[in-house]
């Protein structure tokens, strides 16, 4: 019953009616006291009446069953009105006494409507929450044993239990007002014994004709007074309603269903209820606030929010199983629970404020001085400030005490106008309104990040270590950034640290959004060039499609930077320039953030409203100024009491979707003066081109990010443990020289155009841009590629395990290839060995079959190919010098094609690659090199593994993934071990 | 004994201390007040994206004058300002006929705000030293005060900035009208 859920709105309006209610059920219990019978049945209808929720569905249901056996569904409607407004409750009251009249039908009507509602219970229940469910177990129960009140109120809850009729009334009594209620449970209770006597009279009666009271409780609705006159009827009733309440359980279930959950949920959740009565309700309080809460916590912890309805779920399942025990223990721990949820929440709230105020604070202070050039002084300059409820001559005043200190303000406001930003955009998109928060896990580090109302800025936090190194380097990053104004480093536009009373000191840095607000992201990917838990599950990916994807999800997918020849270049040179810098500062684990916007899906699917939630604080809201004034000196009892009602407005604050405020992510892309940043320029990104530098089909938004990593103690530690276990070259936390240097080749490698890549995965270089993206049908070929790219890497692999010292040369020559390959249309050379990376990444089924075919070409092409590339590559990489030797961390994160490059490259230098690879498909030759030779004696056994491995994953028919994955980690674990450790033996 | 008294009864009464907030339309002449209050200078200044502040004392009352920029973008964070303020010091450019609608909104929505509901209410009548700027009586009725400032105690003060005429005559006007907070 979807509806009923729907009518919230109305259940508060019960809550709030209910006082009126219970007058009338005592007005109506006063007067039948003298009747006797009658008392009760007027009480019975009374209660009804407040208990709307429970009794209520008693009556209604049993309205309900009358007019459902009437085939009027419309009345039930009418009942919620009635029951809604208090001319309603009046009416209902009178009607509950027509139906009183009708008792005698209730019973059977009961049933009648357990039945049609259980088949409606389903869908009740998937709206409803536990706690009703458990209600309409403890109904049912009590359904059946209607005679034997006691059974029934064992089964639903102790308290109710002991006087069962009473127990029906006291909840509701509960509910509206305690002392009225209570005081009318008393009375209740002295008439319980009747009723409950009557109650099972009601029962026998229950052959119910009720059609007539029906229609006349629903008539009677608008002419509320005429029914009543039926004692009987009353007492009836008050079985009825009794009964509800004591078999409340079950008839209430059902009944429950329609009116009264809502009210009852909302009395709940309201917290006013009595320890007594609410036990059963208390599975739905405790789940409305359960519900709450986890939208508090999403927000907080950052869950994906298409997680929400399945936590839920689960919250529900569980509340359901332990709805008994929770009965028992209660209330405390619902509040516990509850309390810490809120606090948290609450403190966090805080916290943003505070950073927003401090922000706003400090960047006004400084930009309204004179521009003046920086000193030395500036660089180390810090100043804190206090702020609190009244101000003082240095602060406004602000909504809580905290203490906030701004780090070298003058070098970071040069910063910001290095990068464009406009003062006054910068204050206002960081400091006006509102903040966003992103849902989505926080980083491995476990920062929180922010998000600025408008979604340029970021606020993270980071820690102390990360703070102090942050400062120790501002001067080289000022400078560089002064230098290379296109930077692709973060930007950092602020640096400070806030404090609340007795809280942790929090440093935070504001920095760049490189996504943009207007346009959906559709893909994430952070590289890093390394390979050793740089994949992101795909089976979770399903889950949270918005997910950050790694490097090896990126290989599997047979993704490039497509960028043409003017774009890579300038990219490929800015990004050495800034690894540079990188490098020189011992910085190292960080990666290349890239958000793929596809311009020909657009923003159709409006993720950015999906999946970004709107925090509108009370107190930064113009439109909603707090109640009650500023005091002029308030006192700390004033100050405190100001306090709670913030955190009151806080705790009524849930942050609302995106897409369910009124405030929108733009679709235009407003001018936010970084058009002047080369690669931010197009359309705040960086745009895909062509070989002929011709716009492409998708936007980069790119950059390098968490570049504040020192590689100190920690990392070395974590070098030496990972290294262990790992071949270095693929872990992350390696010595900044060569996190460098891989991370450069490796982006360098994945950077090419459309057309490049095709030319390379077929491996006949194709030099017609309209061919791009259509596969000619070279599967077959590519296939085999494939496969040989795969024994390629694995070898190759097994080999930079080896080698570590030996890398970064071996590494460069590997890289050349592909810069070769961005250089310029050589695109022929290289291209075969993409062709093979890519196949093997997404299309290879069968690769031993092809094995023979695919080396011959391959060789072919390396050889032909060689030379020319060689020449290309050598300028753009200058690092790539050292010809030789490939593979090491390349290839392994390469799959395909871009080793192939490596492999290409080196004919002139090296026309042993060639050979090894041939080798290693073939009975491996003599190898030239003696790093060769080390790679194929490891490689040949490796071979036959290989083979096996496939044969395995060809039957399965290839998601790129499954085939990466499979053939490295998955083949043999055992004998690749082996492997491993017998070539790490050979390297060393 | 008794100067000591007098001195603790000049202390409780007699020095009070005064939060203005210096409001008005982009290049009405905030911060150039402000700092001849402070220095007593005319300096010249730059549009203000963010605030100044200064504390200046003038007969026995210090005065916390925090003079917030007043370009169209960042008008919005004025509200940030209003708490605790017990002062508004609305600049206007008396010579800026064209801009009079746009100041009386401004204005409007500022002192409409409840957090500047006590507040007094002092109109500089701005660069008084221009040929053809508007008499306070004409300011005054351009910002339509008796309509929009009924709540308030207001005042308009021709003022010029750059000599510092007007200026401590509004001071003076703010400090014998401020009502002693309560304690």
């Amino acid at each position: 019953m979807p509806s009923f859920l729907a009518e919230d709105p109305d259940h508060t309006s019960f809550a709030s009616s209910f006082s009126s209610y219970n007058h009338n059920a005592r007005l109506s219990v006063d007067k039948p006291t003298p009747l006797g019978d009658a008392v009760p049945g007027g009480w019975s209808n009374g209660s009804a009446i407040q208990t709307n929720g429970v009794l209520f569905d008693g009556t209604n249901g049993s309205k309900l069953s009358l007019r459902q056996g009437i085939g009027q569904a419309s009345e039930r409607s009418q009942a919620r009105n009635r029951t809604s407004s208090r001319n309603g409750s009046m009416r209902s009251v009178e009607t509950g006494r027509n139906s009183g009249v009708e008792n005698e039908r209730r019973p059977v009507n009961i049933v009648k409507a357990t039945q049609e509602w259980g088949a409606r219970d389903d869908g009740y229940f998937a709206a409803a929450q536990s706690g009703t469910v458990t209600e309409s177990e403890g109904l049912t129960s009590t359904h059946v044993t209607l005679g034997a009140l006691p059974d029934s109120v064992t089964g639903v809850e102790p308290d109710s239990v002991l006087p069962p009729v009473v127990s029906s009334v006291i909840p509701k009594a509960g509910l509206s007002s305690p002392a009225g209620n209570r005081t009318a449970s008393g009375r209740v209770t002295s008439s319980a014994p009747d009723s409950s006597l009557r109650v099972p009279t009601s029962v026998h009666r229950a052959s119910s004709p009720p059609a007539f009271s029906q229609s006349t409780t629903t008539m009677a609705v608008s002419s509320t007074p005429s029914p009543q006159p039926q004692p009987p009827g009353r007492l009836q009733q008050r079985h009825t309603l009794e009964v509800p309440t004591l078999s409340a359980s079950r008839t209430s279930k059902e009944l429950h269903l329609p009116n009264p959950r809502g009210p009852d949920d909302a009395v709940f959740a309201s917290g006013r209820f009595s320890p007594n009565t609410p036990t059963r309700r208390r599975g739905s309080s405790t789940l409305a606030r359960r519900t709450t809460r986890s939208i508090h916590s999403d927000m907080h912890l950052d869950e994906v929010p298409q997680d929400e309805d399945a936590v839920r779920w689960a919250e529900h399942i569980r509340q359901k199983r332990a709805s008994k025990r929770r009965r028992i223990d209660g209330e405390d721990d619902d509040r516990v629970v509850v309390g810490t949820k809120v606090d948290q929440n609450h403190v966090n709230w805080v916290t943003a404020y505070n950073m927003l105020t401090g922000i706003r604070f400090t960047v006004s202070r400084t930009n309204a001085k004179v521009d003046r050039d920086l000193t030395d002084a500036d660089f180390d300059a810090r100043h804190k400030f206090s702020f609190d409820i009244t101000g003082n001559e240095l602060t406004p005043s602000a909504k809580y005490d905290f203490k906030f200190k701004d780090y070298a303000p003058w070098v970071f406001r040069h910063l910001r106008s290095n990068f464009r930003l406009d003062p006054a955009d910068y204050l206002m998109s960081l400091t006006s309104k509102y903040i966003l928060s992103e849902l989505g896990s926080p980083g491995k580090s476990g920062s929180f990040f922010y998000f600025s109302r408008d979604y340029k800025y970021i606020i993270k936090t980071i820690h102390h270590a990360e703070h102090k190194f942050l400062r120790k380097i501002l001067r080289e990053y000022y400078n560089h950034v002064k230098a290379n104004p296109n930077t692709l480093l973060s930007q950092f536009y602020g640096l400070h640290r806030v404090k609340i009373p007795y809280g942790r000191k929090i440093h935070f840095v504001i920095m760049n959004n490189l996504f943009p607000p207007h346009r959906d992201i559709h893909r994430t990917f952070d590289l890093k060039g390394s390979t050793i838990g740089r994949e992101f599950k795909e089976e979770d990916l399903e889950k949270n499609p918005r997910a950050t994807l790694k490097d090896l999800n990126w290989l599997n997918r047979n993704l490039h930077l497509e960028f043409g020849p003017t774009k890579k270049q300038a990219f490929i040179e800015q990004m050495k320039r800034d690894v540079a810098l990188l490098k020189r500062l011992k910085i190292m684990d960080y990666s290349l953030l890239v958000g793929i916007h596809d311009l020909e899906r657009g923003n159709e699917e409006n993720l950015r409203d999906k999946t970004l939630k709107v925090f509108q604080p009370g107190g930064e809201a113009a439109e909603e100024p707090l109640p009650t004034p500023l005091m002029r000196t308030p006192s700390k009892l004033e100050n405190a009491r100001k306090a709670k009602e913030l955190r009151q407005i806080i705790k009524n604050q849930k942050p609302i979707p995106m897409d369910q405020s009124t405030s929108k992510m733009p679709d235009e892309m407003e001018d936010d003066g970084r058009g002047g940043l080369y690669f931010y320029s197009d359309d705040g990104g960086f745009r895909a081109t062509h070989e002929d530098d011709r716009p492409g089909e998708e936007i980069y938004y790119l950059g390098i990010i968490d570049c504040l990593t020192h590689y100190g103690f920690v990392k070395r530690a974590e070098h030496f443990f990972k290294g262990l276990s790992n071949p270095e070259s693929q872990i992350s936390a390696i010595p900044p020289e060569r996190y460098g240097d891989r991370f450069v080749r490796f982006i360098s490698g994945i950077t090419k155009s459309r057309e490049k890549a095709e030319q390379e995965k077929n491996g006949e270089g194709i030099d017609d841009p309209r061919l791009s993206g259509v596969n000619l049908g070279h599967a077959a070929t590519n296939e085999v590629m494939e496969k040989a790219e795969k024994q390629a890497e694995k070898s190759r692999r097994y080999g930079t395990g080896q080698q570590e010292d030996d890398i970064p040369d071996r590494r460069i020559s590997a890289v050349r290839s592909p810069s070769a390959e961005r250089g310029e249309l050589l695109g022929a050379t290289l291209p075969v060995i993409g062709e093979a990376a890519e196949n093997g990444s997404t299309g290879g089924k069968s690769v031993n079959s092809r094995n023979a075919s695919v080396t011959p070409q391959a060789s072919k092409e390396q050889l032909t190919n060689g030379p020319t590339v060689r020449s290309t590559d050598t300028p753009d990489q200058s690092v790539d010098e050292v010809p030789p030797p490939t593979p090491a961390k390349h290839l392994h994160t390469m799959p395909g094609g871009w080793i192939d490059g490596a492999m290409d490259d080196a004919p002139p230098p090296t026309p042993p690659k060639d050979v090894r690879r041939v080798l290693e498909e073939r009975p491996p030759t003599p190898p030239k090199d003696g790093y060769i030779t080390s790679n194929e004696s490891p490689s040949t056994p490796v071979k036959a593994d290989r083979g096996r491995s496939r044969e395995k994953a060809l039957p399965s028919p290839p998601t790129v993934l499954d085939h990466y994955d499979a053939s490295p980690p998955g083949a043999n674990p055992s004998e690749m071990e082996a492997l491993r450790r017998g070539i790490a033996g050979l390297s060393t | 004994m008794g100067g000591s008294i007098s001195k603790m009864m000049s202390k409780i009464f007699g020095s009070k201390e005064m939060r203005l907030l210096m409001l008005g339309l982009d290049a009405a002449g905030k911060t150039t007040i402000l700092y001849k209050l402070k220095l007593d200078q005319d300096v010249t200044t730059i549009p203000t994206v963010g605030f100044n502040v200064e504390t200046v004392t003038y007969k026995n009352t210090k005065f916390n004058v925090w003079d917030v920029g007043g370009q169209d973008k960042i008008r919005p964070l004025w509200r940030h300002y209003f708490s605790g303020t017990q002062g508004l010091i609305f600049v206007i450019d008396s010579s800026d006929r064209h801009r009079m609608d746009e100041a009386r909104s401004e204005l409007t929505r500022i002192i409409q705000d409840r957090e500047m509901k006590d507040a007094l209410l002092l109109v500089f009548a701005n660069k008084q030293d221009i040929s053809g700027a508007m008499r306070p009586k004409d300011v005054s009725d351009a910002l339509r005060l008796e309509t929009i400032a009924k709540n308030h105690t207001w005042k308009v003060e021709p003022s010029c900035a750059t000599t510092g005429e007007g200026i401590f005559e509004g001071l003076a006007w703010l400090s014998s009208n401020v009502k002693v907070p309560a304690r």
